[in-house]
């Protein structure tokens, strides 16, 4: 038996629990958290898969309450590291480390799905898929993150991501990050960029405010509508390319919509497994 | 919260196996919905629609299309509280079996079988509201400095359950310190069989926000 099967084997007594965001006010943040645990239910992976919200039902405090395995699997649907992956899930969940024992049950608390290195594969695909038959050699990738420091270590997130594709053999034209509310600025991407066609794509975990509306708007792609968001979603995803200071612009929705995010969740619990 | 000595000294039910139990023994509203046995499975409809004729509602087969119907009210406004007395009408879900049942119930009413089950048979502690607001940190620290009233105003007006939300409260506002002031339906923790109640075991992150509003606001008064 390999290592996989056996692993695999084990997951299958176990529960997973996927923490997410979610929002009060955007129907959309939570979205893709439920639709990995769907994706991630169907493949019959683990005994049992339930999500966890901050903003929404069930709440971090009772999703204990849903699940009946010993060993329980919890990943953090967030971007990066910091203050809700450090301090807020640990203490609503009563974890005491990577792994809390409480009766007869074992809580292993994974990484973020973020920090994973295999986030990596997702932004090729990503950058492929938007900009398909486009030679990578004429593109600019944009990697685009919050910025300041009210989003925790979602720049060295980001950061990290940019060196490991300019390490590999990608072979975009220059791969940069940018942020909306720090330098280097999105709203300079054609400052920051030299290729022909740059591909933007919006490090965030959900689609909300900042991919539907304040990041198109900083481009130029899109006007400045506040309240629009309910209105046009998913919309400025739709019109791509965008002709724009000279240049064919792609815009990608966030990178944590995208389907293989599931994988990036089962790597990460795969790394907790081999850490015991 | 979980107990912490609970699993060695009351063998977790099985959550299959509660709702199972429930259903035999004659259960078959949970809030707003009615549950019936049908030749195919299980029916669920808004109770509102319990005598409409099938040919009047939409037919939903998936358990995830539960959270569909969910998510936005008549009016399409979003529903980030399941257990607002809004869910929309004129669908009906059938589905095969309890398992499958019962993810479209956690889609519906998100842990209102675990917390229900968890309650019963003594492994989910309440939390007492103001323990809840003690622990906040960050931008929702200031609740911990609402008092006893501060605490019951702001509970009758967020949690009112036949307007806002139809859990009903287990929890007091400090020990020894009971929530006094709600009507009987909002704390009667076992309604009639047929019904399973959605039971608050903890404040939620709306109270804990409205709470952060009110102290606010509070404070911004006195100057």
């Amino acid at each position: 038996m390999d290592d996989a099967r056996i692993v695999s084997d084990r997951w299958r007594d176990a529960a997973l629990v996927l923490l997410g965001h979610g929002s009060t006010q955007n129907p959309d943040s939570s979205t893709p958290t439920w639709q990995h645990a769907d994706e991630l239910r169907r493949r019959g992976l683990f005994r049992e898969v339930q999500c966890a919200f901050w903003k929404e039902e069930p709440g971090f405090r009772e999703v204990m309450h849903m699940v009946e395995a010993d060993e329980v699997f919890v990943v953090p649907n967030f971007i990066s590291e910091g203050y809700f992956t450090r301090d807020v899930l640990p203490r609503e969940l009563e974890l005491t480390g990577p792994v809390t024992r409480r009766g007869h049950r074992l809580i292993r608390y994974c990484d973020p799905v973020g920090i994973h290195r295999s986030m990596t594969r997702l932004l090729l695909k990503r950058a492929s898929e938007i900009a398909a038959g486009v030679p990578r050699d004429r593109i600019s990738l944009v990697i685009v993150g919050h910025g300041t420091s009210l989003n925790d270590n979602s720049t060295a997130a980001i950061t990290s991501q940019v060196e490991l594709i300019r390490a590999s053999d990608a072979g975009f034209a220059e791969v940069v990050d940018a942020y909306m509310e720090e330098e280097p600025l999105v709203a300079k991407w054609d400052a920051l960029t030299t290729a022909p066609n740059v591909v933007v794509v919006p490090f965030f975990i959900a689609d909300g405010l900042h991919s539907y509306e304040d990041i198109p708007v900083l481009l130029g792609i899109s006007e400045n509508s506040p309240g629009a968001i309910s209105a046009n979603q998913g919309e400025v995803f739709r019109r791509n390319p965008y002709s724009l200071r000279g240049r064919q612009l792609f815009y990608s929705a966030a990178i944590g919509t995208d389907e293989l995010m599931a994988d990036v969740i089962l790597d990460q619990v795969a790394a907790a497994t081999a850490a015991q | 919260m979980e107990s912490p000595d609970s699993p060695s000294s009351f063998p977790p039910l099985s959550l299959d196996d509660a709702l199972r139990h429930w259903l035999e023994s004659g259960g078959q509203r949970l809030g707003e919905l009615v549950i019936h046995r049908c030749g195919e499975g299980w029916e669920v409809r808004h109770h509102s629609d319990a005598a409409a004729d099938v040919s009047t509602l939409t037919r939903h087969d998936r358990p995830e299309e539960a959270r569909e119907i969910a998510r936005y009210d008549d009016a399409g406004q979003y529903r980030p509280l399941k257990a607002a007395p809004t869910l929309v009408r004129g669908w009906r879900l059938v589905v095969p079996d309890t398992a499958t049942l019962r993810t479209a119930l956690d889609f519906f009413y998100p842990a209102a079988l675990g917390n229900w089950v968890a309650f019963t048979s003594g492994r989910a502690v309440p939390v007492p509201v103001k323990a809840t607001f003690a622990r906040q940190t960050g931008m929702y620290r200031i609740t911990g400095l609402l008092d006893d009233d501060d605490c019951r105003t702001v509970v009758a007006a967020t949690c009112d359950y036949a307007t806002r939300c139809r859990r009903r409260i287990t929890w007091p506002v400090a020990p020894g310190i009971p929530l006094d002031t709600l009507p009987p339906e909002k704390t009667d923790t076992a309604p009639p069989d047929h019904e399973l109640p959605i039971l608050c075991l903890e404040a939620c992150s709306l109270l804990v926000a409205a709470a952060r509003t009110h102290i606010k606001k509070k404070r911004a008064a006195a100057g």
